[in-house]
Parts: C-alpha cells; sequence; structure tokens
C-alpha cells in the first residue's frame, strides 16, 4: 500500500480514465494503456490498482447496465473522483515545474 | 471477469490472431489470480516449458511438502520406519535363504539323499537311518562314474584366536572332501580353497568363511597364513572363502570354517582316543575290586557297553553331493547310486522292500518347504508394515490434492494436460517415497546389528546390505510411490477449470466415493497396532516379571567352572576332580565348592519325563549347601551314596507340591515322575538314565537355572562317574577377584587344562538380554505401529471434516453449537477405529498361545496388558482425531456459507 501517494502505474490508469470521459470499464481501459504506452498490460494488473485507487478513494466504481453484447451481465464502470483528478493535477504540477527547471537549466 | 477476458479475446483475435490471444488470455488468467489471491501459482512457463519439466515438478513438490511439514514429516518418518525395518528384514531374508551357493553350474549338482535301512554303520544300531555314512561315501566315490561326488559334516566345535585365548567362542565348522571346492566350483576371495591332496592325515588347514572374517575377525588382510584353533587343535588358515559361497547346499547356517574331512577325523579320533583310554582304565580299577556289589557290577557292564559303543570309531554321517558329468541325465545317475547303495555293507539285499536303501537325487537350487514357509510369513510382514505407511501416503495426498482442486484447475486452465497433472502428483508421492527410502535405508543400516542379534543370526552371515538390497528399496520407493499416488493422481486429474476460477476451494464439493476403503484402513491399522500394543505390554511384563525372579541362590557370588572339550577333557577321573575341588576350596574368599553337572546358566535344558517338562541335574552332597539350597524336608544323599551309585534322589518343592500334592514324597519312588525305570542291569549311563528303585530322600527350595525354565522343577541324582561335570562355587564377595586363583587350582591338577568360568550374574545378564530386546522390538514396532496409525488418523479426519465444511457450517447455522459438531464429528470418526479396536483385541487373545512360550509370570491373555493396549491406542486416536475435528468445529458459519 503506498498511503495516498500514486504509483507510476496507477497514474497512467488515471489519466486513461479521464481521456476515455470516465464512465468506462476495464477492456477499453487496458486497450488504450496497453495502445499509448506501448507495453503488454495484464488484465489482472488493471483490475488491482483499480481496486487499490478505489480504496484510496481516487476511484468510484458502479455498476453499469446490462448490454446484450455481454451476455446479459452489467458491466463495472469505473470514474475518476473529485479527489483523484486533484491527485493528477499535482502531480503534473510537480513534474512541471521540475521538467522547466530542467530546460531552463536553472 | 469472465466476459472481460472473453472480450479482450475477441479483440485480440482481431487483432494479433489466435495463437497470440490465447497466450495473452492465458498470461491474463494468470495474472488475475496473481494479484487477486494469495494462493501460489505456477508460472506458466514451467508448466508449458517441457525440458526441465522434472526438476520443476520436483521443486514445486518440494515446496508444497515444506507447506504441511507436520504431517508431511510424520508421514515421512512412519514411511521411513516402515522401510528400515522391511529392509532389515529383506537383508538377513537375502542372506540366509537367497544366496546361491556361489557354486558353479549348480543346475548339475544334486543332493543325494539316502535312507539307509539294516544295521548303521553309523551307530551300530539297526533300523533305518538317513545318513550317507562316511564309510559308505568312500565306496560310492570309488564306484560312481556318472557323478563326482563330494562329502560335507558339519559339527560345533570351540573357537580360539590363539591358544592363550581363555575364551572359546562355539563355532559351527563343516568338514569336507577335498574335492568338494573343485567340483562345486568355489572359490576364495582371499589365498586358496581347499584341495585334494589337503585331505590327507596330519594336514590341519582351515578356509575361513566371508562373514565370520568380517564379523568376527575384523576383516584382518593378514589372516592367511595364521593360526587358530578348533577345539584343542591349532589350523592353519589357507583362504577366505568367496561372499557369495555364504552357506554349503543344506539347511542350517553356514559354517565359520571349511576343514578338510582327515583333519576332522584327527580332531575326533583323538578325542575318542583319549575317552577310550580314560574308560578303560576305569574298567581295570573296576575289575580289580573283587568286592563288586550289584550297583558295582552294573557300572562295569555300562562302561563295557560304552567301549564297545561302534559311534567311537570315526565314522561320521555326512551329507553328499555330486555333479553329474556332461550328457547324464540325472535319473541315470540315482539308477547309478541306487545300484551302488544296493551293494553297500549295511543293506540288506534281496531282502524286503523296507529294509532296502534308497536313493534320491535333488536339484541343490530348489529352495526348502521349509524355507518358502519363512519367505512367505516375513513377506507378508514386510508387505503389511509397507501397506500401512503407504495408506498413510495416500491419505496424506489424498487430503492434500481435495485442498489443491483450485491451483489444479488453474493448471489446467493455463493449459496443463490432465497426463501433466497426473505426473506432477506422482512426482510429489515419489518425492515423499525417495526421502522416506533413503532414511529408511540409513535406519535400517543402523538397527542391523541389533536385529541380527536379537533374531540370533550367527556370526557367520554377511548382511550388510549389497547392490540386491539397495534394488529392493529402490523397488520399495517406486511402490510406495505409485501404489500411493494412484488415488491421489486419480482424484485430482478430473479438477475442472471453472470450480477453480469461480469458486473457492468447498464451494462445490464433488462428492467423493464413499470412505468404505479408507474406514477399513483405519480400522486394520488399529487392529494391528492393538496386537503388537499386546505383545509389546506382555513382553514387557514378563521381562519385568523374569528381572525380579527368586533364582533361590545369590547370582553375585556364584560361579561355575568348566574345562575345555577336547582330547582327554569330557571325563575326568574323580581324583582329579577331588583334587581341583580341594583346591579350590582353600582359596580364601571362597565359602564353598561343589560338582554338578549343571551349574547356573551353563544351559541346563528339562527333559520331557512322563508328560512333564524337568530339570535334572547330578551334583555331589555339597552343592545344595555351596549353592544355599534350603532343606525343606529329608535329608541331602551322603558322599558315600554318590560313591557307590545307590538309587537315591532329591526333588524340588515344586515338583513335590506338583506330583505329590498333600502326600508325603520322602521313600516314594521316582517312577512318579519319569514313568518306568530302566531294566535291572540295563541301565545306560548318560542323562537319560533312571536307575530302578530310585526312592526320593530329600526335597529341597527351588533353583532357576536358565530363565527361561524358571517354572520347570529339577530333580537330583548323584553324580555319575560318566558325567561331564562342572565346578560351581560361592564367594565371600565378587568372584571375579578369584579368576586368577581359580584357573590356578584347576591346572595344578593338570597344567595344561584351560577353565572356563561362568559368572552367574553374568549367566542372568545374558538370559534377560533376549527378553529386553524381544520387549524393545515388540515396542518399537508397536510404537511403529501406532505413530502409522496416528498419523493415518488424523491424515484422513483432517481431509474428512474438510470436505464437510460446507454441512458443518449449514448445521451451525442452523444452531448446532461448537460442542454438537465435535462430538457428531469426534463420533464418525472414531467409529472406524472403534471397530478395528475390537477386531485386534479378539485377535490378540486368539494369537497370544503363539507367544506364550516366551513369557514368564504372565499369562498371554493377560487383562492388564490387554487394557493398557487399548487405553494407549484409543487416547492416540482420539488425539489423533480431537486436533482436526476441533479446528473445523470452530470456523465461524458466516465465513463459510460466504465461500458457498
Amino acid at each position: 500500500v503506498k498511503g495516498d501517494r500514486l504509483g507510476e502505474f496507477e497514474e497512467l490508469l488515471l489519466l486513461s480514465l479521464q481521456a476515455l470521459h470516465d464512465a468506462t470499464y476495464v477492456v477499453p481501459v487496458q486497450q488504450y494503456l496497453e495502445r499509448t504506452a506501448g507495453r503488454p498490460v495484464s488484465l489482472g494488473a488493471v483490475y488491482a490498482a483499480l481496486d487499490r485507487l478505489e480504496l484510496k478513494g481516487f476511484v468510484r466504481s458502479s455498476m453499469g447496465e446490462a448490454t446484450p453484447e455481454r451476455g446479459g451481465k452489467s458491466k463495472r464502470l469505473f470514474s475518476v473522483t473529485r479527489e483523484g483528478k486533484r491527485m493528477v493535477q499535482d502531480v503534473r504540477r510537480v513534474r512541471d515545474a521540475i521538467w522547466r527547471a530542467i530546460e531552463t537549466g536553472q | 471477469v469472465e466476459t472481460d477476458l472473453r472480450e479482450l479475446f475477441a479483440i485480440r483475435l482481431v487483432d494479433a490472431g489466435y495463437s497470440s490471444a490465447r497466450r495473452r488470455y492465458l498470461a491474463d488468467v494468470v495474472s488475475l489470480l496473481r494479484f487477486r489471491s494469495s494462493i501460489p501459482v505456477p508460472s506458466p512457463r514451467h508448466l508449458l516449458g517441457g525440458s526441465r519439466e522434472m526438476v520443476h515438478d520436483l521443486l514445486f513438490a518440494a515446496r508444497l511438502l515444506r507447506r504441511q511439514p507436520g504431517l508431511f514429516g510424520a508421514t515421512v518418518a512412519g514411511l521411513a520406519v516402515a522401510i528400515g525395518i522391511s529392509t532389515a528384514v529383506f537383508s538377513i531374508m537375502h542372506a540366509a535363504l537367497f544366496g546361491d551357493y556361489g557354486i558353479a553350474a549348480p543346475e548339475t549338482v544334486n543332493r543325494v539323499a539316502f535312507t539307509g535301512a539294516g544295521r548303521s554303520p553309523i551307530t551300530g544300531d539297526s533300523g533305518t537311518w538317513g545318513n550317507w555314512a562316511f564309510s559308505d561315501y568312500v565306496q560310492l566315490r570309488e564306484a560312481a562314474s556318472s557323478l563326482d561326488v563330494v562329502a560335507a559334516a558339519r559339527w560345533v566345535s570351540d573357537y580360539r584366536a590363539s591358544a592363550t585365548d581363555g575364551a572359546p567362542f562355539r563355532v559351527t565348522v563343516a568338514a569336507v572332501s577335498g574335492n568338494y571346492f573343485s567340483v562345486l566350483g568355489l572359490h576364495a576371495s582371499r589365498g586358496r580353497t581347499l584341495a585334494v591332496p589337503d585331505d590327507v592325515p596330519g594336514q590341519a588347514l582351515a578356509v575361513v568363511s566371508h562373514g565370520f572374517w568380517k564379523n568376527r575377525l575384523g576383516a584382518d588382510p593378514a589372516i592367511v597364513g595364521r593360526t587358530i584353533w578348533l577345539g584343542e587343535r591349532p589350523f592353519t588358515v589357507v583362504g577366505v572363502a568367496d561372499r557369495a559361497h555364504s552357506a554349503p547346499p543344506s539347511a542350517g547356517s553356514p559354517p565359520a570354517f571349511w576343514i578338510t574331512l582327515a583333519s576332522q577325523a584327527d580332531l575326533a579320533t583323538g578325542d575318542a582316543a583319549a575317552r577310550a583310554a580314560d574308560t578303560r582304565a576305569r574298567l581295570d580299577a573296576l575289575k580289580a575290586n573283587r568286592a563288586a556289589d550289584a550297583a558295582e557290577r552294573e557300572r562295569l557292564q555300562a562302561l563295557e557297553r560304552d567301549l564297545a559303543n561302534p559311534a567311537r570309531r570315526w565314522n561320521p554321517a555326512v551329507d553328499v553331493f555330486g555333479r553329474t558329468k556332461p550328457g547324464v541325465t540325472r535319473a541315470q545317475a540315482e539308477a547309478e547310486v541306487s545300484v551302488i547303495a544296493m551293494g553297500l555293507p549295511g543293506a540288506r539285499d534281496g531282502g524286503p522292500a523296507a529294509s532296502r536303501p534308497t536313493v534320491a537325487l535333488a536339484p541343490v537350487d530348489a529352495p526348502a518347504r521349509g524355507t518358502v514357509v519363512i519367505i512367505s510369513t516375513l513377506a507378508t510382514t514386510v508387505g503389511f508394515v509397507v501397506f500401512l505407511a503407504c495408506a498413510n501416503v495416500t491419505n496424506l495426498l489424498l487430503a492434500s490434492a481435495a485442498t489443491r482442486r483450485r491451483e489444479i484447475g488453474i493448471r489446467l486452465a493455463i493449459g496443463a494436460s490432465r497426463g501433466r497433472i497426473v505426473r506432477q502428483l506422482l512426482t510429489e508421492s515419489l518425492l515423499l517415497g525417495a526421502i522416506g527410502g533413503v532414511l529408511g535405508l540409513l535406519i535400517a543400516t543402523g538397527i542391523m546389528p541389533t536385529f541380527a542379534a536379537l533374531i540370533q543370526v550367527p556370526p557367520t552371515f554377511d548382511v550388510s546390505p549389497d547392490l540386491t538390497v539397495y534394488g529392493f528399496v529402490a523397488l520399495l520407493i517406486l511402490a510406495v510411490g505409485l501404489i500411493a499416488g494412484m488415488a491421489p493422481a486419480r482424484y485430482g486429474g478430473r479438477g475442472d477449470l471453472v470450480a477453480a476460477l469461480t469458486s473457492d476451494q468447498f464451494a462445490a464439493p464433488r462428492p467423493l466415493p464413499r470412505g468404505t476403503l479408507r474406514s477399513l484402513l483405519i480400522g486394520g491399522q488399529a487392529a494391528a497396532s492393538v496386537v503388537l500394543l499386546v505383545l509389546a505390554a506382555l513382553l514387557t511384563r514378563s521381562l519385568v516379571h523374569s528381572a525380579q525372579v527368586d533364582l533361590g541362590y545369590d547370582p553375585s557370588r556364584i560361579v561355575g567352572v568348566s574345562i575345555g572339550r577336547g582330547p582327554g577333557r569330557v571325563l575326568q577321573p574323580e581324583a582329579y576332580w577331588t583334587a581341583v575341588v580341594e583346591r579350590a576350596r582353600q582359596i580364601p574368599g571362597v565359602d564353598g565348592a561343589a560338582l554338578a553337572v549343571a551349574a547356573p546358566f551353563s544351559g541346563l535344558s528339562p527333559q520331557l519325563l512322563d508328560g512333564r517338562r524337568v530339570n535334572r541335574n547330578e551334583t555331589s552332597p555339597e552343592y545344595f549347601e555351596t549353592m544355599g539350597v534350603r532343606l525343606v524336608k529329608g535329608r541331602i544323599y551322603t558322599a558315600d551314596e554318590v560313591r557307590q551309585q545307590a538309587p537315591v534322589a532329591m526333588i524340588s518343592e515344586r515338583l513335590a507340591r506338583e506330583a505329590w500334592g498333600d502326600d508325603d514324597p520322602i521313600g516314594a519312588s521316582l517312577e512318579r515322575v519319569w514313568g518306568r525305570s530302566d531294566a535291572p542291569g540295563k541301565a545306560t549311563p548318560g542323562p537319560y538314565r533312571k536307575p530302578p528303585g530310585t526312592r526320593i530322600v530329600g526335597v529341597v527350595s527351588e533353583v532357576v537355572n536358565e530363565l527361561s525354565t524358571q517354572d520347570t522343577p529339577t530333580i537330583y541324582l548323584p553324580l555319575a562317574p560318566t558325567s561331564v561335570a562342572q565346578m560351581v562355587l560361592r564367594t565371600r564377595n565378587d568372584p571375579r577377584g578369584l579368576l586368577p586363583a581359580l584357573h590356578g587350582a584347576v591346572q595344578s591338577a593338570d597344567p595344561s587344562h584351560r577353565p572356563t568360568t561362568l559368572f552367574a550374574a553374568d549367566g542372568l545378564q545374558r538370559d534377560l538380554q533376549r527378553p529386553a530386546m524381544l520387549a524393545l522390538l515388540a515396542a518399537v514396532v508397536g510404537a511403529t505401529a501406532l505413530g502409522l496409525a496416528v498419523i493415518g488418523l488424523f491424515g484422513v479426519t483432517t481431509f474428512v471434516v474438510e470436505q464437510r465444511r460446507h454441512e458443518v457450517s449449514v448445521r451451525k447455522a442452523l444452531g448446532a453449537t461448537n460442542g454438537d459438531i465435535t462430538t457428531m464429528l469426534f463420533r464418525d470418526s472414531l467409529t472406524p477405529v472403534g471397530a478395528g479396536l475390537a477386531f485386534g483385541t479378539l485377535l490378540a487373545l486368539l494369537g497370544g498361545r503363539v507367544v506364550q512360550g516366551v513369557l514368564y509370570g504372565v499369562g498371554s491373555r493377560d487383562p492388564l496388558a490387554i487394557l493398557v493396549a487399548v487405553s494407549v491406542l484409543v487416547s492416540a486416536a482420539a488425539a489423533a482425531i480431537l486436533l482436526p475435528v476441533r479446528r473445523a468445529s470452530r470456523v465461524s458459519p458466516a465465513q463459510l456459507l460466504k465461500q458457498g
């Protein structure tokens, strides 16, 4: 448990969820991540990270409506909470500051 | 989750094709399980890899076994003990029975059995006899053209490593014809064997057996050329026989030495000549005594008969073996030998068929009937012990397979074939078998000397493990692994994917076959344990009784002195003994000295007289006072009565009570004990004589001569001049310090005599050793059986209780208390134990008679022994059951229902 800090993979997940406009389920997230990051991502890892993020309060999940494609089974939909959004913003601020420092050579 | 997997699979199928999609699918299954549960899952590489499967199987099995160290350790320990005991038994069986005698081309070698009829050249008696006489063998050897015959005779001799070595050791010696080794094709591993030129009088050469050389002579590399002593004669060792030649091809234990028949004749005629001279001298002395009364005349006649006894001539009974010449069938050889036998001096050719000698040739490699019985008995015992151990391994694996359905499901999910799963499970049981086997071999090596001593394996056997024994252990391991692994593998191989992924272990327990076999195994184990525990308890009680038995004298102060066998040593003139006893009495510290045929623990065996077992001792009058025996009634026979061999006797209290009850035995005839006496004038000297008109003059307290005959009463007769006497002494303190003085007393009468001394305390110790060892062995085997039963019970109960968790949770949800659940599970598990217990107790009651012969002071149906055995088993079983049952009953119903 990393407390309320974010791991790299968790950060990417939070960003992916937002990129996919929230309220999405695990398969598109996995596909998006795999394509954007260009590395194989396992389903188990995605589930585990989402579970962790939900525990930390950065993500919440709800059961969506059943769809015919999925054999009448409902999906578990994930969306980023306000705390989650603030957290990625914080991380981004820190990173941007450091990048600027590197580029200006100060 | 499953739908997610399926969806992803569909996407990947379009993107990257089937095989890639499948691979990724499987990887996802594994990742899910890895991230979402704590169960260790083998990585797919291990299972699909293939080239190093075996190693991975082993490593995985080892990891699994480490997770249940208690049960695993106990099972392996039980297995090791079982394999250890089996291996020890097998090693001895192998050494004793399966040796092929090292004979070259054994199919052409026959034992030539001979039943003679008429007048025996060996004893001079008429009738039938079952051996070749040496003289007949010589005739056969000269006449036979169809086969080469060899002869071998065995007897027991005193072995000493050197002339000054005071403690002779009894060994079996085989005297063989000079061609024995060459005809049978036997070799020496060191030096040489005996050859025809050695078989002449005056030569004294010996070949030592491999086992004796190794066990008694410490595998002395310089043995060839050394001098050893057999009886009173030095022999030069010319070689060590090959290990394969452990026994001559006839029944019995292998000899320690082979010597030639000619040198045996030298030994025996020396003895016989000395005895004859001794007897003749006594005869002359008696004849010179003119005032011979009836008793004297009778003694005279007995001595004359003794002198004329043909046994004094050297013509021993021998075993004859023949190797048929090339092209000769067994039937042809038999026909020829039969014809030769008809012409032998003793045979009455042309008489009735019953008086003709018969000859039969039998191949030496055919096992004797007795051998088959021994082998099957031992094999049954060994098989039973190993079977019990197998049952436990099965239970362990079965229990572990039941709790591993999920793991097995995963393995199947990620592409393992059923065969692969079965192989994994078999690897586990084989690993258990191998660990048990290696430990078992160590145990076998450790217990072997004790075990061999216990069942009195002669020192001529080499029982150290060889290649065959290692092969046997390997076979055992394989058998245990396969048999024990079979059931779990069959069960585990049927694991299924959906159950593994959608549920926890016991959501939908597939019904197992009803546990009839399991109950039978448990019951059988309980029965076997009870029988063995009863035996152990009986032997222990008997041992305690023996250790406390009242010997009738103080063993720490009694010592027996005898002089070695050999020419001139068997019988001694009275004057000799009178002088020795007189000198011994004068040694400071000696309180008394007397003569007797049997000193305590010198090996007196009882006679069966008119259906009653009775010890018979012959003594001088001082014996009773020396031993500290109490005179209960009457008087002790006098020195005059002994000298005249008067028809008087004394009996011990027990015999008086048994045979006379309340009547007074004093003055009664001994015929009430020994039946009809010898006819007057026909009495033969010797340990079985029944002098006519013998009357009882006294009753004395009991003397225990041997622990094995501690309940046997004794009759005492005046010491006969033809009997071999020993000196019995009582000392004031520990007699050990008087040893040099005692030797001096004996050697002052004849400096060449080497006395052997036997301290009664040592004899008692030695006699206690065997019951102690027996009790120990029974306790060890009993404890092993109990241990195996407890392990098995624990494993099975764990397994059954796990299977019934669902049921337990439902019962608890419906209001059953922990106590209710415990009682129910406990009762169900204990039922087969109870049945086995009842059966085992019955078996112990019925079979107890078998061991009655080795029990002293305790009946074979001793209630205390049975009570102890039963309560030990019941408490051990209860503990083994209670542990898993309590654990199961404590689980909360909510937890279990959630899983369902």
